[in-house]
Formats: structure tokens, sequence, C-alpha cells
């Protein structure tokens, strides 16, 4: 497979993650044991020409590097946050030509690519996705565009008209939209449109999903020629051996088939649980509660819903009532304030499933939540997930 | 203070020492960073301990190289890839300079080592 996107330094502080991937270098190093001879056409800051160059071999694939003057960096919170591109501007390079008979295009910030291609797959990424793939030249027999979770949500996910539209101006045959914790949804020219799970795993990094998602998708469906709703089904199944700890290369999803689904939630309401008595704690509580709004939960706050301004009385029973009335408890134990420790017993004792985020903690500490079956999570984005999936048969 | 500098914020991260850059300014094969391996063999680091210490060592790939980590057995459990510094360390190992590899943290698919030059 020809693929042909940006190497880009990604940081993160928690987990802690500084390395060389971007879309391109990532998407190729995850399909090259299936596609041998993968190559992957870039741009990369001059300094790191040689260690990209030296990671692809080590991932089993070629990148072939165009050297260009900026250090181009995305940082990030943790794995649910937005990026911070930097330099925001970057210097315009002159397009990359690519040609082959399946490739995967990624959008730039730094450039562009003209692809001639058999099969296509193109995932616009920061670009506009209103901008056809074959406005810059390029061409396609067939071409499968893949539009991130923030694209697909502006679109409307069951808004046939405009995908259809979107279609005709790209001249794709399939419109892939990526749901994040949802799945995805493709959109086939004339033809049906199918909901694709996403599926277990026992960790989710984040960070680097969607472009997995496109080069599997590119090689189950550009290369081996496999229907676009089973291909996507295997792309869905490979991010999920991608997630559980960055995990590359991929090895063939069809070999999963005992991997379970995550199921769409029905009632699905999250009662938040977590100490506000500081900055630090107000500000996690304000990033949970739009993190899990912003992947489309719906969430029973008490700092929001409650408040603090009520006598104890009346913040205790305001603040259970909406418990009850919770399928589930996602609870941030750090710090083990005895209001969220309260609130996780009594859930419990409802048998109300509760996962809790620790991330510093003494073994002995969990013992009671471990043994009355919380789930224990070391890690926000895996809490947030665990949180909004349901596992399925 | 404790904890690590916070790299997202306060200007350019790019600019801050890469992993793989040494921080011993006078010696840059001097090198002392801790990563995440690459291409993990589960059935190998299954086996293994955090404390354990791998081998550090060249391998060709085409007219490339590149860095494997191996245990104690002689096993691949994983290899050094995707970060700035990874043609330095090449380098300082073309040079004479060995290193190991001692694994910190094991979960998952996710085994993470801190890679120091071995005493000349």
């Amino acid at each position: 497979m020809i693929v042909v996107g940006g190497t880009y330094l990604e940081v993160c502080l928690r987990p802690e993650w500084r390395r060389l991937f971007g879309s391109g270098l990532r998407a190729a190093c995850a399909v090259a044991e299936l596609s041998p001879g993968t190559v992957v056409h870039t741009y990369g800051f001059e300094e790191w020409k040689k260690d990209i160059e030296y990671s692809a071999a080590a991932l089993q694939c070629e990148a072939k590097v165009t050297s260009i003057k900026d250090a181009i960096s995305f940082s990030y919170d943790h794995p649910l946050s937005s990026a911070i591109q930097h330099p925001q501007s970057p210097k315009q390079n002159s397009s990359l030509r690519v040609s082959g008979d399946t490739v995967l295009r990624f959008g730039f910030v730094e450039g562009d690519a003209i692809v001639a291609a058999e099969y296509a797959v193109y995932d616009p990424q920061f670009c506009d996705p209103a901008v056809s793939f074959r406005s810059n030249g390029s061409v396609a027999k067939h071409l499968a565009v893949v539009l991130s979770e923030e694209e697909a949500a502006a679109l409307g996910h069951d808004n046939r008209p405009a995908i259809q539209a979107l279609m005709e101006h790209h001249g794709a045959e399939v419109i892939v939209l990526k749901c994040g914790p949802r799945g995805a949804i493709v959109h086939v020219r004339e033809g049906n449109t199918t909901e694709i799970h996403p599926y277990w795993s026992n960790s989710v990094f984040k960070i680097g999903s969607g472009d997995v998602f496109s080069a599997a998708f590119a090689l189950y469906w550009g290369e081996r020629r496999i229907n676009p709703a089973t291909a996507a089904d295997l792309a869905s199944r490979s991010v999920a051996q991608f997630v559980d700890g960055h995990n590359l290369p991929l090895h063939e999803a069809s070999y999963d088939k005992d991997r379970s689904a995550v199921m769409p939630a029905t009632n699905n309401k999250i009662y938040l649980a977590g100490p506000f008595f500081d900055l630090a704690q107000r500000w996690m509580i304000e990033e949970t509660l739009q993190t899990l709004k912003r992947l489309g939960a719906t969430v029973f706050s008490p700092l929001h819903e409650v408040g603090t301004q009520q006598s104890s009385v009346e913040i205790a029973h305001a603040d259970l009532r909406g418990l009850v009335a919770c399928s589930k408890v996602l609870a941030l134990l750090d710090g083990m304030d005895p209001g969220t420790i309260f609130e996780v017993g009594y859930a419990r004792a409802l048998n109300i499933p509760v996962v809790a985020l620790v991330e510093r903690f003494e073994p002995e500490h969990l013992t009671m939540f471990e043994g009355s079956g919380c789930e224990i999570m070391h890690d926000f984005t895996t809490a947030i997930y665990r949180t909004i999936w349901t596992k399925g048969q | 203070m404790s904890g690590n500098s916070n790299p997202s914020r306060g200007g350019d991260p790019a600019k801050k020492a890469g992993l793989a850059k040494g921080t011993k300014s006078a010696d840059r094969c001097d090198l002392d960073f801790s990563v995440d391996l690459s291409t993990v063999k589960l059935q190998v680091v299954r086996n293994l301990a955090t404390g354990t210490i791998l081998a550090v060592e060249l391998t060709s790939i085409g007219r490339l190289q590149a860095v494997i980590c191996k245990e104690p057995g002689g096993g691949v459990v994983g290899t050094l890839a995707a970060f700035e510094g990874l043609a330095d360390l090449i380098d300082c190992m073309h040079r004479g300079n060995s290193y190991t590899a001692t694994i910190l943290r094991i979960s998952g698919a996710t085994c993470t080592v801190h890679v120091r030059r071995k005493a000349q």
C-alpha cells in the first residue's frame, strides 16, 4: 500500500507520550505486516528525517521523507483533549505526488498530496472536507472518504442528503463517518447505510485511533477489495487491537472473531462522583463532564445539578435521588474523598455498576472497591470509555 | 517540586530535548531515557517482569538498521522506534557504545523501558 500523510511529534501529559508518529507514519506502520512493501510518503522536519526513516524500517515499512523546516507537533493534556498544533501556521510546501494501486491519502497542515490510484481512501484530517479530493488534480477510479468524529458530527450522522451531496462532490462511492466510542457509519452510493460497532479493548489509548481505522479500511477495502461495510467492521476490530497499548503493527482482524462488540447503551445516564473542593478537583470534574458529554453521554453531576448552597440534608437527598436514577457511576477516587466513597458504596449496594478512576493509590485502599465489583481504571481515557461502553456478547 | 515538567505548554514542544537527545552535552552518546517499546512481542513480554534487563542490539532491515531489545534468553521483546534521536542512538551504537534497557512497567501490550549506556 502507498500511504501519504504527515509525520509529527506527538506529546501528551497523561499518559506520558512523546513520539514521532502522525497520521502517515502511524498508518503505514499499522498495515506494514499485512501489506508487505508498504511505503509512506511524508514531509518531515529536517532534523527528524533519519529518525523517521529508521523508525519506519523498524516497523517494517519504508518512509520517503521530504525534508521541511518546521518541526510540527501536536500536544494533548490527555488523549481525549483537543490537540494544540505548533506552529499554528506552518510553511506550505510543494505538493507530494504519489501513484499506486491502493493509496491512503491524509490531509496535511504543511502541504498537500496529489494522488493517482485505482483505489484511494481519503481522510481529510485537518483539511476542510468540503474541498474535493479531486480539486488538486487527484484521481481515483474508486474513492472512499473517511471523515473524523468532528467532521461527521458537523455533517450529521444520519443526514443522508448531506452525505449524498458530499459523495457527489468528491466523486466517492463510499463515505465512512468515524463516530469515536460509538463506532462508525458506512454510506455506500445508491446502497445501504451500515452502522459499525466499536469493539472492546482492555485499555484505550486514543491518539491515532482514527489513523489506524483509515489504514485498516484502506487495507481491507482498497487492497483486498472487501465490501465497504465488512471492511469497516474489520477496521473497527483493528482499532480495538491498536488502542490496547498503541499496539502496532496490526494483525489480521478476521482472527479476532471472539472480540466482543460494544453495544449501544440504553438509559445510559452517568453519575459523576468526585470531589470539587479545590481548583484541581474542580477542573477534573469539569473536564470529565465535558468529555462525557462530547462523547454523547447523559450525565448527572452533583456539583452542577445540586450544587453546594443547600443544607447537608437537602444536598445528600438530592444527590442520592440523582444517583438512583443513573445506570452507571464514574467515580474520581484520587484523594479518597469521603463523599465520593460513600456514593460508590451506595451505588454498589443498589447494584449500579461503578467505574473508578484511580491514578494515585495504595493497593490496600482498593480492597473494598475491587471486592465489591468496581472496575478500577488507572487511565482517564480508559475510564471514560468503560463508563460509556457496554460489553456485548 | 516533584513530577515531570509540562511538555505541552510554554512554547514549542519540539524545542525541548527529545527522548534520546543526550542531556549531558559533553558526551552526546551518554543517553538516558525512557520509552515504550514498539512492535512488542506479547508472547515474550508476558513472561518477563519489571526490572528485567534487556540487551539493546542493532539489526539490519534492508539498507537501514533497527534497534531491538532482547530478553536474557535471547528472544526479541520489541524495538526502539518512533522518537527523536533514534538515529543518534544508532550512530552511537556504531561508534562502539553499548546500551541496556531495563523494564520499568508492563501493562498489556505496553512495555516501558529505561535505556542507558553500559559502563565502558
